[in-house]
């Protein structure tokens, strides 16, 4: 574990280094320190520019693995995750609601960039509930995830109707954020965001027996003597307030939440969330670097949506589980 | 015993406190059972229900360590006391070599057998199963049986059981009851249940 704690800070470290302006060691360090730089531009670059990018992207790689371990081990469902189960779209639908409001109902909504991530957040948490609901009438296997992919497409028409009567002007806003992104944000929200990300994770902690419980169902879970309850609304409450806010600042980032736990689990000797947790966390945070440094497209000038990338890495990886995981049910 | 339908996982579930009662009162260890915190419910009663869709990554290690969650704190860290709890069943029960292998993989005389050791590792004073021989062959269903009688005697632990092999539970049991036809509960404290009593009544 310590030597991917130094992997992250490492790639973190390097990550300043990218993007189209070549700004030199001494300089990232100097600055790091809290040094004056001479080059006042590499100094706007790195404050306002790559900090924020690289504490953005360690910041939702943690939260949505994390988000997509607790869904997973909740629902008992390998493939179980944000972008899956519809919470992302849930987020994309606040998100649209808030950049749309002015030319849909004639009132902005868009008070301030935090008037995005509370409707976010309520997105998400909405979607969540409807997933929960459904999971008492259908169970947790693969009608779950089919009934998640509907519900994403349901309130992805609402998505389609709402870009289709707003100008073109909001539209392009909202579909750049979709691409996902890890730069769009400021230093002070890209601290925000690392803030909420690591109470979110914190309160995980105290859900590691639940979660532990939970691998079993709910019924032995019970007879452990876990609080189901508690541990529902807990789960809710983190997810929600994981992916929403992320989603808000990032777009929704696809696979991620879905592919790291995977990725953790069939690395790791034991199903213990005290192993698997913070190791979803560490390795959510590094894959998300290594996405984004991909798509900063070392050495040429250009940037990819953030989205195209996680999607390319992450799709092999969980085609790769699923046909894993039949081998070890058979 | 009963026959399908018959209420006998009802009646289990209500001992464990999972139903409302219509009327009256489970008393465990002159406690209400009602009155039990979540913990020492958890203390008092372990289960091995006939669930089989876990977490495909659980290792037999895992489940078999789940046994001392209401032992343990926040972090779920295995003392050293646990850990010998656990292994001094591994070695009574023989499943060492299992230990690493995901429990999905095992075949169901083995799973059952890692569930009960779960369900021993616990350390509870009343275990409850519901019908522990479901989808098991006969040498399988033997073994489960001999084995609870063992370990209830070894262990000194109440076992309650609901089953369906009449004639594997009179021998195993030392005591049976039986909910009839008619939704009648008897037991067998006036004379011992042989098997004709027991088809008489149940079918």
């Amino acid at each position: 574990m310590p030597i991917l704690f130094f992997l992250l800070i490492v790639l973190a470290f390097l990550s300043l280094f990218l993007g189209s302006t070549y700004i030199s060691f001494s300089s990232v360090i100097k600055h790091l320190l809290g040094n004056e730089l001479e080059n006042t531009s590499s100094a706007f670059i790195l404050t306002n520019l790559r900090l924020p990018r690289v504490l953005t992207a360690i910041s939702a790689g943690m939260g949505l693995s994390v988000s997509g371990l607790l869904m997973q081990t909740y629902f008992r469902n390998s493939l179980a995750g944000p972008s899956i189960l519809g919470i992302s779209t849930g987020a994309g639908l606040g998100v649209a609601l808030v950049t749309m409001s002015a030319s849909l109902f004639g009132v902005d909504f868009f008070l301030n960039g935090y008037s995005l991530t509370i409707a976010s957040v309520l997105g998400s948490i909405l979607v969540l509930l409807i997933v929960l609901l459904l999971s008492y009438r259908i169970g947790s296997g693969v009608l779950l995830l089919i009934a998640g992919v509907l519900l994403s497409s349901f309130i992805g028409a609402f998505l389609m109707i709402l870009q289709y009567f707003t100008n073109p002007e909001d539209v392009q806003k909202y579909l750049l954020w979709t691409m996902g992104s890890t730069t769009t944000t400021s230093l002070f929200d890209a601290v925000l965001l690392l803030v909420i990300v690591i109470v979110g994770v914190f309160f995980t902690f105290f859900l590691i027996q639940p979660l532990n419980a939970l691998m079993l169902g709910e019924k032995y879970a019970s007879s452990l003597g876990i609080d189901l309850k508690k541990t529902r609304l807990l789960i809710i409450l983190i997810t929600g307030l994981l992916t929403g806010s992320i989603t808000a600042f990032c777009g929704p980032i696809a696979f991620i939440g879905l592919a790291v736990p995977h990725f953790v689990r069939m690395k790791s000797t034991s199903a213990n969330h005290n192993l698997v947790l913070p190791y979803t966390a560490l390795v959510g945070g590094i894959a998300m670097l290594i996405a984004d440094a991909i798509a900063q497209v070392p050495f040429y000038d250009i940037q990819l949506p953030v989205n195209a990338v996680t999607s390319i890495i992450a799709a092999p990886i969980i085609i790769m589980t699923i046909v894993q995981l039949k081998t070890v049910r058979d | 015993m009963g026959a399908n339908g018959a209420g006998k996982s009802t009646l289990l579930k209500s001992i464990m406190g999972e139903l409302p009662l219509q009327s009256g009162e489970v008393l465990l260890f002159d406690k209400k059972i009602s009155e039990f915190s979540a913990q020492e419910k958890a203390q008092a009663v372990a289960i091995v229900t006939t669930e089989r869709n876990f977490n495909p990554y659980l290792t037999v290690w895992d489940v078999l360590s789940l046994g001392r969650v209401p032992y343990l704190n926040f972090f779920a860290q295995l003392r050293q006391e646990d850990v010998q709890i656990i292994e001094s069943y591994v070695s009574l029960l023989g499943i060492g070599d299992w230990l690493q292998n995901k429990f999905n993989r095992l075949s169901d005389g083995q799973k059952q057998k890692v569930l009960i050791a779960r369900a021993f590792i616990q350390d509870a004073d009343l275990i409850v199963l519901d019908e522990p021989t479901a989808h098991l062959d006969v040498k399988n269903r033997v073994e489960v049986f001999s084995l609870l009688q063992k370990l209830s005697k070894d262990k000194n632990k109440a076992i309650i059981c609901a089953t369906h092999e009449i004639n594997i539970a009179l021998d195993y049991s030392d005591r049976t009851w039986m909910i009839d036809k008619h939704a009648n509960f008897i037991d067998d404290s006036s004379s011992k249940f042989n098997q004709e009593i027991v088809y008489c009544n149940l079918f």
